[in-house]
């Protein structure tokens, strides 16, 4: 169903599925988390994100053919997202990951030859405290590693007191690739940069951090 | 071998005594900006993380904070990863060389786990600083460059060893 001529009611069906399996994996993982079997909820984990990968490259090819381009661009990074996150966990499990390497292979070839090139943004800054997602404590003080899954979750790290914005940058290789300039300044007037179309309503430039 | 570099580091103990910092191990993690003054420090955003990496693997280090307060830590949304300095102090140079070894494989695995599932195309820096006692010199050996040429450092410090006997 993952291609863009399939007819959207089946797409919107298959997401369907999806929202209603997900449930039922989130049962078995709370099975194996009871059983303390972290290996189980790991693996059902990474199944989650790559299930969650799946339905944003469908809500991808149903936005494209809304003619919604810049939600269809947030979906394809959004599946892309889910699958890195998937990769790591498998490759923590020792399992296999060559699948999913495959299919993140395909959705950067999608980002590269389906839309056009986008221009990045990134901050730099300091920060006074980051909470681990796993235990809620100061990430410098708890034994998690960010990245890494503990008992069918992933660590990260949620920021707390910004001390500091240092610089706003164009970068071509950014963390978060929904941080893009999203329209530019052309001869005086607005052009949005996904569609090429004149938008005099938006700002000269507009991007999101 | 590509993407390294060696320079002249700042004297590291005389260095942290300025910032008033104190080191209690012989494999430290430096904050950036740490070889200049009047400059606010901060610790690379997986300074952390590298040092309980480190600890996991049973190896002493210290990440460098002021005694009265944490250090805050850089966020730089970039999928690059930038690792915070490694200071190996030249005790632990001469006596215990394979910790240099496993401390760089330990950095090497989880930057290449961590780079693996973002582009295929990442990059990575890291800065190794050693202290040669002999010479009183303290050299900084810069790398830059996909996660794979983590492997070469090893050799690289070997080869700093034996030019400075």
């Amino acid at each position: 169903m993952t291609f863009l001529p399939r007819a959207s009611e089946l797409q919107e069906a298959a997401v369907k599925k999806i929202d209603d399996f997900l449930p039922r994996l989130a049962k078995k993982k709370g099975t194996y988390v009871r059983a303390a079997d972290e290996a189980g909820a790991n693996h059902v984990l990474a199944m989650e994100l790559s299930l969650c990968a799946v339905r944003a490259e469908l809500g991808m090819w149903l936005k494209v053919k809304q003619e919604d381009p810049d939600g269809a661009w947030d979906n394809l990074i959004t599946a892309q997202d889910l699958l890195e996150a998937a990769i790591a966990v498998l490759r923590q499990t020792e399992a296999d990951a060559t699948v999913f390497e495959n299919l993140l292979r395909k959705l950067l070839f999608v980002e590269a030859y389906v839309f056009p090139p986008q221009m990045f943004n990134s901050i730099g800054g300091t920060v006074g405290r980051r909470e681990c997602s796993i235990c809620g404590g100061d990430y410098e003080d708890c034994d998690h590693i960010r990245g890494r899954a503990y008992m069918g979750r992933v660590c990260y790290t949620i920021v707390h007191e910004l001390k500091q914005i240092k610089e706003i940058s164009l970068v071509t290789n950014p963390e978060d690739k929904r941080c893009r300039v999203t329209h530019v300044s052309d001869s005086g007037r607005t052009r949005n940069k996904m569609t090429w179309r004149i938008e005099d309503g938006q700002g000269a430039t507009e991007g999101r951090l | 071998m590509d993407g390294w570099s060696v320079t002249e580091y700042v004297d590291v103990r005389q260095q942290a005594r300025k910032h008033g910092l104190h080191l209690t191990s012989e494999l430290v993690l430096l904050p950036r900006g740490f070889e200049r003054s009047g400059i606010e420090l901060a610790h690379e955003a997986d300074a952390a993380t590298v040092r309980k990496l480190l600890k996991v693997a049973g190896l002493d280090v210290q990440q460098l904070q002021y005694p009265d307060r944490r250090l805050p830590s850089v966020v730089q949304r970039s999928a690059d990863w930038i690792g915070p300095t490694l200071f190996v102090g030249s005790m632990l140079l001469s006596q215990s060389p394979q910790v240099t070894q496993i401390a760089l494989g330990v950095i090497s695995s989880y930057v290449s786990d961590t780079l693996k599932g973002k582009n295929f195309g990442g990059s990575v820096t890291l800065d190794v600083v050693i202290e040669e006692t002999k010479s009183k010199t303290y050299r900084r050996i810069h790398y830059e460059g996909p996660p794979s040429g983590l492997k070469d450092l090893p050799q690289v410090l070997r080869e700093l060893q034996n030019e400075s006997r």
